[in-house]
This record gives C-alpha cells, sequence and structure tokens, in this order.
C-alpha cells in the first residue's frame, strides 16, 4: 500500500494552519535534542544583580566547537511602564546573546544599547536581541512564598505558566544583528531559529534565578523552588501583527517546515504493522495531552470553543483507541483516515502530532531539510509560455480564481505598514486611507489579477514579455516559480477576507517554534508558552530532550499496552 | 550607520518601493543592491543615485524596449538586468544609456548561479561576463561570483546614463586574490537618511483605530 502526502489544499487552508500543534520537529525540541546529543556544557560567569533587582548577567552555552553567552540586563521598572507592545520603551529584562564570550566593553556597549529600543543596536558579534517583562499575576506571589520559606503552588504555575512574557527575540540581522547568512555554516544553527530559540531557553534559566534572589533581598534564608515545580516555568511570549507577513514572505521556507511535518506524517502512516511497543507509547501520548488541554486556559472566545471541541475530541479518540488494535495492519493510516471523520481540525491535528513522538528514529533527520536561504529570489523563467503560466495559476491558486474578488468582503481588509511606529498592520480597506500603501501579502488576489492579464495576450506569447509589460506582476511570477517546486510554499485562503483571523497564520509559526498554550487576546495578537516542562541546563544530562512537553502523568499502564 | 547585509536589503527594497518600482522588482533591486555591497562596491551611494535620478519617470520608460534603449533619459539598470535573468543570460549585447551600470552585473552572476546561462550562439562554454561602460567594468566569473570591479567606480561616480557592452570573453583575467567577503555595509549618515526618505513614502499615515488594534495593551497579566 502507498500512502500519499496531504495535499496542499487540504493543509494550507488557515483554519487549519490555525490549529497546528508542536511537535517533535519544532524549533525547541531540535535544539534541546542537539544540546543533549552534543553534551553541551553551561555556565554562569556573572551575576552581578544587587538588591532592586538591578545589574548584569552573563549565561554561557557552550558547544563541542565554541560559546555563546546570553548578556542579561535587569531593570527597575515601574508598574505603570509594563507593556506587551514590541514598541514599548522600557522592560523588567533586556537581552543579546553573543557570539563568542564577551569582552567588557561589549558588556558596556551593550549594556548602553541593548535596554533603548529603536535606537539601540547590536553589532555583528551579536546573534539575537530580546526584551522581556514580569508576569505581574505570578511575579510577586512567587517571591513571597519563596521568601516565606515555602513552595508556590503548583495549579496556580501550570494556570499562568511563566514569570516573564518576551515581547520579541530579533535575529537574523535585526537591528544590526550577524546575518544568519554569516552563521548558517555552524549545524547548531543552520536550523529555523535556532540562535532564538536558544536565546529563550537561556532567558528562562535566568529569570528563575532572578526570582530567587529576589526572595533572598526579602529574607537570606528562602526557599529555593523544586525542581519539578521549577520546571512548570516557561518564557511566555506575546505575539501580534508584526509576525503575521512572515508567512507570506518566506514561501520557500514554509515549504519546508510544512513538507517536513508532511512527510514526518506520511513515514508513520506508511508504518505497516506498528510495534507494540510504539503503540502503548501512542497511548501514553494520548493521555498526557489530554492533561495538557486541561490546563490549557484561554480567555478567547474562539479559543474557548477550540479548547472545549479538543476536549470531546479527546473523549472520542479515548473511546475510539479502547476498542482499536493498533498493532493491526496499516493502524497509523486508518487512525488518521478515522480522525478526519469524526474529529474537528484541531483535533485532527493534534493527532498528527502525536503520531510522531513514538517515530523519532523515522522523523527526526527529516529537521536538517527544514531552513532555507532565502536572500536570494527565486529566479523567473522567462520563455515560460502565457499558456503555461496559465496551467500553473489553475492549478494552484483554482481557489483564488474561483474567489469573487468584485465583492467588497473578499477584499475587505489591507496590509500596510504604518508610518507612525513602523509595524505591519492590517486595516479596513474602505474605510481607511490605506490601500495605495498596500504591501503584496495577498498572493491569491493578485494571481487572480496576473490570470486576468494574462487573457490578453498570446497563448505563444514569453512570460518575460509579459512582465516587461505588466512588472505589477512580477512577485506572483516569483511566487508561481517558488511553487513549482515547493507546493507548500502558499497558503491556499483569502489573507484580506473580512473574516480572516491573523490569530491562524501566527498560530502556525509559533507551533513550528514549539509553543504551547496558544492564548489569543483578540483576533490579531497571542500569547504563547515557550519551554514548559524541559529540563533546565543543569538537568540535561540525564533527562528526556523530548518528552518534557507533555506532562508526566505515570509510566504506561497495562491500560496502555492494551 | 553600520547595517547588517539583511537590514541593508530590506531597507533597499523599501526605498525602490518608494521609488516606484513594482514589488516583484523591489526584491530583485535589493538582492541586487546586496551582492554589490558583498563585493565592497559603494552599494549605498550607487542606489541613492539612481534612485534621485529616476525618480518620478514612469516604470515604462526605465524599461529596455527591445533593442534594448530606454524611450526616455534613461534605462535602469535594475530593469535591464531582469530583463537578462529573465532569458536565462545573454551573449554579446550592446545597451543603451543605463544609469548606474554595474546594479547589471549582479543580475548576469545570477543567470550563472541559476545554471540556465545558455544562449543560442553558446551552449554554456563555462564562461563568465564582462560588463563594461565609460572605462569601467566589472567581470563575473562563471561560477557567478563577482570578481572584479575596476576601483573608479567607486573614485569617480558618474553623473549620467551611458552606453553599456556585456561580452562573454573566452578567457578570463586571472581571479585577483579573493577579498573577506564584506559581511556589513557601512554608511554615511546622509545616504542612509536619503534611503530612509525614500523608505518613508511606503507608510501609510497612522489611524488611531488601527492602533488601538495592535498587540498588546492588555492589563490582565
Amino acid at each position: 500500500m502507498s500512502i500519499s502526502l496531504r495535499s496542499p489544499d487540504v493543509v494550507m487552508r488557515l483554519e487549519r494552519m490555525g490549529s497546528f500543534h508542536q511537535s517533535r520537529l519544532s524549533f525547541m525540541r531540535t535544539l534541546l535534542r542537539r544540546m543533549k546529543s552534543e553534551e553541551w556544557t553551561f555556565d554562569r560567569p556573572r551575576f552581578e544583580i544587587d538588591e532592586r533587582g538591578v545589574g548584569v548577567a552573563l549565561y554561557t552555552a557552550t558547544t563541542p566547537e565554541r560559546t555563546y553567552t546570553l548578556v542579561a540586563f535587569a531593570h527597575d521598572l515601574p508598574d505603570d511602564m509594563r507593556s506587551d507592545r514590541v514598541i514599548a520603551t522600557a522592560w523588567d529584562t533586556t537581552f543579546a546573546l553573543h557570539d563568542g564570550v564577551p569582552t567588557e566593553a561589549d558588556i558596556q556597549r551593550l549594556g548602553a544599547n541593548v535596554p533603548l529600543q529603536e535606537a539601540g543596536r547590536v553589532s555583528g558579534k551579536e546573534l539575537t536581541l530580546s526584551r522581556a517583562n514580569r508576569s505581574t499575576r505570578l511575579w510577586s506571589t512567587v517571591i513571597d512564598c519563596l521568601a516565606s520559606g515555602a513552595q508556590p503552588d503548583r495549579d496556580t504555575i501550570e494556570n499562568v505558566g511563566y514569570l516573564m512574557r518576551t515581547t520579541a527575540v530579533y535575529g537574523s540581522g535585526k537591528f544590526g544583528a550577524a546575518d544568519r547568512a554569516s552563521v548558517a555554516d555552524r549545524p547548531e544553527l543552520l536550523g529555523p531559529f535556532q540562535a532564538e530559540m536558544l536565546t529563550v531557553y537561556l532567558i528562562r534559566t535566568f529569570v528563575m534565578d532572578l526570582v530567587e534572589h529576589m526572595a533572598r533581598q526579602q529574607n537570606p534564608a528562602a526557599a529555593i523552588l523544586d525542581a519539578d515545580l521549577r520546571r512548570c516555568f516557561g518564557i511566555g511570549n506575546s505575539t501580534g501583527l508584526g509576525m503575521a507577513p512572515f508567512l507570506m514572505t518566506h514561501p520557500r521556507l514554509i515549504n519546508n517546515w510544512i513538507a517536513a511535518r508532511e512527510e514526518a506524517l506520511m513515514r508513520v502512516r506508511s508504518v505497516a504493522n506498528p510495534a507494540a511497543e510504539d503503540a502503548a507509547l501512542f497511548r501514553s501520548f494520548v493521555r498526557r495531552s489530554r492533561r495538557s488541554v486541561e490546563t490549557w486556559h484561554s480567555a478567547h472566545e474562539l479559543q474557548q470553543e477550540k479548547i472545549a471541541s479538543l476536549m470531546a475530541d479527546l473523549d472520542q479518540i479515548e473511546f475510539h483507541l479502547a476498542n482499536t488494535d493498533l498493532t493491526a495492519a496499516w493502524a497509523w493510516d486508518q487512525l488518521v483516515t478515522w480522525c478526519e471523520a469524526h474529529l474537528s481540525v484541531e483535533g485532527q491535528e493534534l493527532v498528527v502530532s502525536l503520531l510522531l513522538e513514538p517515530y523519532g528514529h523515522l522523523v527526526d533527520e527529516l529537521t536538517s531539510d527544514m531552513h532555507a536561504d532565502e536572500a536570494a529570489p527565486a529566479p523567473i523563467d522567462g520563455s515560460r509560455t502565457v499558456a503555461a503560466v496559465r496551467k500553473q495559476l489553475e492549478r494552484d491558486y483554482a481557489w483564488a480564481l474561483g474567489t469573487a474578488w468584485s465583492e467588497q468582503r473578499a477584499t475587505a481588509r489591507a496590509w500596510y505598514v504604518s508610518e507612525e511606529k513602523l509595524e505591519p498592520r492590517l486595516g479596513e480597506r474602505y474605510e481607511e486611507p490605506i490601500a495605495d500603501y498596500e504591501q503584496p501579502l495577498q498572493p491569491g488576489r493578485d494571481a487572480a489579477l496576473m490570470f486576468g492579464d494574462l487573457a490578453h495576450f498570446d497563448e505563444d506569447t514569453t512570460l518575460g514579455v509579459f512582465l516587461r509589460q505588466h512588472p505589477e506582476h512580477r512577485h506572483t511570477a516569483r511566487r508561481l516559480a517558488v511553487l513549482a517546486t515547493a507546493p507548500y510554499a502558499e497558503i491556499r485562503d483569502n489573507t484580506i477576507d473580512a473574516e480572516m483571523l491573523p490569530i491562524d497564520l501566527l498560530r502556525a509559526k509559533l507551533s513550528f517554534f514549539g509553543a504551547t498554550r496558544f492564548d489569543p487576546r483578540s483576533d490579531r495578537w497571542v500569547r504563547i508558552t515557550m519551554f514548559q516542562g524541559a529540563p533546565f541546563p543543569n538537568e540535561l544530562a540525564t533527562a528526556d530532550p523530548d518528552g518534557w512537553v507533555y506532562p508526566d502523568v505515570g509510566a504506561p499502564t497495562v491500560e496502555d499496552a492494551a | 550607520m553600520n547595517l547588517s547585509l539583511g537590514e541593508f536589503q530590506a531597507l533597499v527594497a523599501k526605498a525602490f518601493r518608494g521609488g516606484g518600482y513594482s514589488w516583484g522588482l523591489t526584491e530583485e533591486a535589493a538582492f541586487a543592491a546586496r551582492r554589490i555591497a558583498e563585493a565592497g562596491a559603494p552599494a549605498g551611494d550607487i542606489i541613492v543615485r539612481l534612485l534621485d535620478k529616476i525618480d518620478g519617470v514612469p516604470l515604462q520608460e526605465r524599461m529596455p524596449d527591445s533593442t534594448w534603449r530606454s524611450s526616455g533619459s534613461g534605462l535602469c539598470p535594475v530593469c535591464v538586468g531582469v530583463s537578462i535573468a529573465d532569458e536565462a543570460g545573454c551573449s554579446q549585447l550592446e545597451i543603451g544609456p543605463t544609469f548606474e551600470p554595474l546594479l547589471i552585473a549582479p543580475f548576469l552572476a545570477s543567470s550563472l548561479r541559476a545554471g540556465r546561462a545558455t544562449t543560442e550562439q553558446e551552449p554554456d562554454t563555462g564562461r563568465g561576463y564582462l560588463v563594461e561602460w565609460s572605462n569601467r567594468s566589472c567581470s563575473i566569473a562563471p561560477n557567478g561570483s563577482l570578481l572584479e570591479i575596476s576601483p573608479s567606480v567607486t573614485m569617480s561616480p558618474l553623473d549620467g546614463p551611458v552606453d553599456v557592452l556585456i561580452s562573454r570573453p573566452t578567457r578570463m583575467e586571472t581571479a585577483p586574490a579573493r577579498p573577506e567577503r564584506v559581511l556589513r555595509v557601512v554608511l554615511d549618515e546622509a545616504v542612509f537618511e536619503q534611503l530612509r526618505a525614500f523608505a518613508h513614502r511606503t507608510y501609510a499615515p497612522a489611524t488611531e483605530a488601527s492602533r488601538l488594534a495592535g498587540a498588546g495593551g492588555a492589563d490582565d497579566d
């Protein structure tokens, strides 16, 4: 039996992308597996934080080849200045990931820049720049508990999930940092967002040290956090519209992410006779993920509905599994087919992620193909004929050619960059004066426009000739060139529709980071948790670099093996 | 200003958009600017001179016609470059007056790198390119690397458009010892501000409604 990849027409819909979950292929997990297998070492050569919580600390991560250093600055921020916005002007903590071991001069230089927003610049010796604020909900509670000699309440920690929330982690040459191209020849930085993930991982360690330090200021004999409890703290993140265009502006990269996940799913579905131990592992991960879903809270109505339907899905899955032999021939493929018929999209995508868990030996290697160098625009073959281009448009943009673009709702929104803060925004095209400033982030509509203009040309005319007369279609011609070899490069939905939810774009990207507990705060920004449950640097040597994502609910039971 | 290559590329893309180019062309223009910067040319100065010269000229007048001439005052090197790249390279080619011809070179390099550089007269012979204009030149190796940019490109900037000759020499001059690849772009404050001014044209005036709809602003943490 031969199993096919899921079609991009199914996978690349916003509803589904907005239901993706983290998996073995997520960038956080790739990083942790590498750190463990390469036996990275970690150190804290400096921790000079005063009694008000102000100062600098250094955290190093040393690979077999080199050292990276998180330079962490702690500030004394008045409560009224704390904000989730990336355009804020002050933070509780600010960070840079330095390439190597910083000199005193480097630390001075970073101290004069990292705490500033637009004016703050790092150099080619830095890989990332980041800022974070406390969760006021939890910060003082934890300090007070520890200072009184007690441990904080586990449920409270799990419900919030973090002590600090990053507002952004900038890498890849932003704000003067090193270009990705200049470091991508290092295996540990070749995968997507590995420097950013390392930054967050080290920030998490610093934040835990900081909170205990502050408790000791109140009481030198303050308790230290129990290791189990300590791992319940992740790092939060707030992500807004600024991240959304990435999904449209990096088509080759997005293709490589999604293609890796789809290939992984296909490999697991192609297992003809699942082993009993893999079946048992899968059952245990289903149980553990139920526990994750139980502690997943959101104040947003849409996400509440999705979580509720996911819980119902899990009930259905458990009932189905109780009556299913997962070691039967093609059991995984049959399970996927059953899910497609019975579960919500959110539930279907959770099962996709869970199915990869027992099969690291089949799927983990796919992470080595998830990067892409997109600095160079894809070449356009100008010798293609108009007929061939139209045919490709009919194949890859069928949904767009079938959309009634003349209806206002289909073009209700427009993506633009505002003069005020230089942030990407999504506005109402027919209510605001923004159409003249529209960014090229509506591939479907643009493909339909190109298709219309192609109709005025002879079938044998070349694309090169067409583009000289219609240079406004050049970006669409390039997307077609990418799509010729990258089937998952394009979102097959209308990104300017009146009903479009930007949080679907954000979740798709964040799920590949490895984020959990998506908590939309509106239709256009979301809070998430990173590294919750992960082993700390001092625990890596003996820890499981993968299973930490799902709460431990005990070893597989007899029931699992059934 | 000391910029990463990525920052420079992003800034140039916005500047070209502000200068009236289509989105597709801005992507290619910005990459071409990055390539000549990596090769050590004063890319920021070149881009600002180009955008200044052709500001307000309709895009069609910057495009080459079938005889590689402009119907206006001069050709845009990016429009020339993409036209050659779309045809997978060229053999010998005489091009009418063109502004800042160095920017054609990265497109020839890209067509070589794409491995599609064959022409009717010359099935791929492993030849590179030589671009010459007004006693200046840039050579491109068969593997697509920019080899040598004549010093006068940097020393004495051209004021107007000049004729350009592209050829496929059978023997390339031996490559000079390859200098360290440039990893940063250092711009004069004035050049940086001029690029920012072009880029600024792409930004919409802010509205209160859209600002409130952005990320953050919650106080329930």
